[in-house]
């Protein structure tokens, strides 16, 4: 219980943290949000007056209180571009995302833990020596080019879909998740290629221990072996690296979903940075915070069901 | 029942053939225990391991047949082979530490035997695991199901991973090294079941092992084996009584004799007995030193005293004492032994003595150089990227003040100290024998310039024959340069034929004995 405690408790400290450095960071970078929404034709007076009614020109730390203020009490406060309140604008489009890094989540995990086995399983054999090659290739290659690629062969070649032709989920969930899957594929590719990696290595390295030849001389077949004792234990040092990828998928989903034309999050945080729309920032900001946060409590929670020899500290 | 045949094998390595087993055959009848005794390096393990089919991939059969009940191992296939596995083979490894899945319940490992070679109900399973822990005497069974190997001791583990074995009673057990890792009491408890398990069930024991000793009070027949060829084979007492070969009479010479005798004459599986009459010996021939000792030595310089030291382990908030009151000397040209069980304390007095324990009042005084540490491994304790050389300068340089050709030379000349070439200044541990890094080892702890080591088990990783040549170093650089060892061992033979006296750490406090 202790332990659950502190854990929110850091929780706290940090999103705190998050948001206030976002909220300077605002500040230090050229731009201004009542300029942006005048329009190059706005007067000087005109803008000063916006500003006094958008209550920018009050000091920094009472701005910042007060949106922390109104955030504890549900409040987001509104874009500023589109007079809109923020829990509306992102509300709807949250679903997108989350769904995105779902998937791309699971196919990275899939994808991952059965190439590396099959690479175990034959290690230094024609498969694992082709593997080797065609990770090394995934790995550099980033997802927006990956994207770029799928478009013109799955979508104006061949066809299996229409680039930019995205089904809202409110219409037609099957034809939604459908559109998302080579956009997630796109983000999870490097990502599963690098987990793949080490996996292996950490797979082959435990291959090497006792443990795995007492197991041989209890009459356990390789693929027994593999996946009932090896599996466990060589997965451990690659869990760290699996929680951060959550982090990555959606800091990736930003520029995939320009490339489809998904109405996600990351869209929406490329166009409200470049319009100044601060409400509109801050709230996606701390939404990755909190979701890179929530996967490593995830992440320390699943070591210790794991691995027993790790301590509640 | 076992039949070994000319059984052959060689290991390719990068084109060169390196022979590992020659010739060798040998049979093991029916409820018989067969002991395979040689130096690491001899084949004893190799053979072990086919058998059990378990060698590695880079070691080829060149001939040779194994047959178990009439059957030729070498025939079967694979899937084949995985059936005698674990159901008519069983087989236990010298380090119960990793020989276990760390993230796997006690139960479920033993219960994967049964999973494999018998179509048994959950509960038939369950309790066929219980019977099997009862066998080897685990207590508590039930709770033991749902542990994990961490959460058990050595000796525990060991017994775990022989219960593992036997659940589907095999008709033979290979047991390799299985004593070796662990300390005297356990071992005198893991060879009694052995034992006891070859009388119950008439089950075949295939034992290896380095330990003449262990071999002696277990097994029936011996094979010795030297660079992978049947040296003599014969019963127990036929070769240790009337040994035909050079060889054989070397091994049995680098016994440390001292106890040997006491053994011999106990000759019993009961550890606490063998324990307790060694500890009598010694206790008798205390008294009869004292008088010697007091005449002959005018009173040498203290290294180490050690004042009322009560040392404590904290766990959470609550400090748990380890030691109370503990006090004595230590002298420059002096060996000293520290013994006791796994848990009685040794390591916290050797952290307190090296100053990395802060939970600890009392008086340690040093009166010279910071002590230096050997360790158990000589494999894992030496830096693999550095040079000999590196290893040996790095204490100087961590001083400072040495040009580059004063740490040079005083490298080499430590080398000559421990009479390893020089030209070993050149070269990688790798490319060292296990004894050579041990030597290393020592010559690095002297070249801060030292007059005392904390040795913790430094020769329990070495073969017998390397053995007695490191006890020659040790005390020739005792009696040479009035270096003082503390020597943490567990066996007790080295530990009688080397040290000078024994400080014993029980029940929080430390006992000194013979002198």
């Amino acid at each position: 219980m202790k332990y659950v405690i502190k854990k929110i408790l850091g929780l706290i400290i940090t999103l705190l943290i998050v948001s206030m450095l976002t909220f300077f960071a605002f500040e230090l970078i050229p731009g201004d949000p009542a300029r942006s929404i005048l329009g190059t034709d706005g007067t000087l007076e005109q803008v000063q007056a916006l500003r006094e009614e958008m209550g920018l020109n009050r000091p920094l730390p009472q701005r910042y209180g007060e949106w922390v203020f109104n955030f504890l009490h549900g409040d987001m406060g509104n874009s500023y571009y589109y007079q809109k309140s923020v829990q509306d604008l992102i509300g709807d489009r949250i679903p997108i995302t989350v769904a995105m890094t779902i998937l791309s989540f699971s196919m990275i995990l899939v994808l991952s833990v059965a190439v590396s086995i099959f690479s175990v399983r034959y290690a230094n054999r024609l498969f694992d020596r082709i593997f080797l090659i065609v990770d090394q290739i995934m790995m550099s290659v980033p997802p927006f080019f990956i994207g770029i690629i799928f478009t013109a062969v799955f979508g104006l070649t061949l066809h299996w879909f229409t680039p930019g032709g995205y089904v809202s989920y409110e219409k037609d969930v099957g034809g939604f998740i459908g559109y998302l899957i080579l956009p997630s594929l796109a983000i999870a590719l490097p990502r599963a290629a690098m987990a793949a990696k080490l996996l292996r290595s950490s797979l082959l390295d435990e291959m090497q221990k006792d443990y795995v030849r007492t197991a041989y001389s209890r009459g356990n077949g390789p693929w027994r072996v593999l996946l009932h004792h090896v599996l466990k234990n060589g997965i451990l040092p690659v869990i760290t690296f699996l929680g951060m990828t959550a982090a990555d998928i959606i800091a990736n989903s930003i520029v995939v979903e320009q490339v489809f034309g998904i109405p996600g999050v990351g869209r929406m945080l490329i166009s409200s940075i470049s319009k100044r729309d601060y409400p509109v920032v801050e709230a996606i900001i701390v939404l990755i915070a909190v979701v890179t946060l929530v996967m490593n409590i995830l992440v320390d929670a699943l070591y210790k069901k794991l691995d027993k020899r790790i301590e509640v500290i | 029942m076992l039949d070994v045949e000319r059984l052959s094998i060689h290991f390719e390595d990068r084109g060169r053939r390196e022979e590992a087993v020659k010739n060798v055959s040998f049979q093991l009848a029916d409820g018989k225990i067969l002991g395979i005794v040689g130096e690491s390096g001899s084949g004893k393990t190799m053979t072990a391991l086919t058998i059990a089919g378990l060698k590695k991939q880079r070691a080829v059969i060149d001939g040779g047949s194994v047959c178990l009940d009439g059957v030729d191992l070498l025939t079967l296939d694979d899937a084949q082979m995985r059936s005698v596995q674990g159901a008519r083979i069983g087989m236990i490894f010298q380090e119960p530490m990793s020989a276990l899945n760390p993230t796997m319940k006690i139960g479920k490992q033993l219960e994967e035997v049964l999973v494999l070679h018998a179509k048994l109900s959950k509960e038939e399973r369950r309790n066929k695991v219980f019977a099997a822990m009862e066998d080897v005497e685990l207590e508590n069974p039930r709770e033991l199901y749902e542990k994990y190997p961490h959460e058990l001791s050595g000796g525990m583990r060991q017994r775990a991973m022989l219960a593992a074995a036997i659940v589907c009673r095999p008709k033979l057990l290979i047991a390799d090294e299985p004593t070796t890792a662990l300390d005297v009491q356990t071992q005198d408890g893991i060879l009694g079941l052995l034992k006891k398990l070859n009388q119950k069930y008439g089950m075949s024991i295939l034992f290896i092992s380095h330990n003449l000793r262990v071999v002696e009070k277990l097994c029936g027949r011996v094979l010795v084996m030297k660079s992978g060829e049947v040296v003599e084979e014969g019963s127990v007492e036929a070769i240790f009584g009337n040994p035909q070969t050079e060889y054989t009479r070397e091994l049995i010479a680098a016994i440390p004799d001292a106890c040997g005798k006491n053994w011999k004459d106990g000759a019993t599986v009961e550890q606490d007995e063998a324990v307790a009459e060694e500890i009598a010996v010694w206790q008798g021939e205390a008294v009869a030193d004292e008088n010697a000792m007091e005449k002959d030595v005018l009173e040498p310089k203290k290294v180490l005293e050690v004042c009322h030291l009560n040392a404590y382990y904290r766990e959470g908030r609550v400090r748990r004492q380890i030691l109370q009151d503990v006090s004595f000397t230590l002298h420059e040209g002096e060996i000293v032994g520290l013994v006791g069980g796994s848990g009685s304390g040794k390591t916290t007095l050797c952290k307190c003595v090296l100053g990395l324990l802060k939970e600890y009042d009392g008086v340690v005084i040093h009166h010279t150089k910071r002590p230096q540490m050997v360790f158990q491994d000589p494999y894992g304790s030496l830096n693999p990227r550095k040079t000999i050389g590196w290893i040996l300068e790095e204490p100087l340089k961590v001083q400072g003040g040495f040009s580059k050709e004063e740490r040079r030379r005083k490298a080499e000349e430590m080398l000559e100290r421990v009479h390893l070439p020089k030209e070993f200044y050149k070269r990688y541990p790798k490319e060292l024998s296990g004894g050579q890094r041990q030597r290393v080892s020592i010559a690095t702890a002297l070249m801060t310039g030292t007059k005392f080591i904390l040795a913790d088990e430094p020769l329990s990783a070495l073969d017998v024959t390397v053995q007695a040549q490191m006890i020659e170093l040790l005390k020739e650089l005792q009696e040479k340069e009035k270096i003082c060892y503390l020597f943490v061992s567990h066996d007790l033979d080295v530990v009688h034929l080397l040290c000078d006296r024994v400080l014993k750490v029980e029940g929080k406090t430390v006992t000194s004995m013979y002198g």
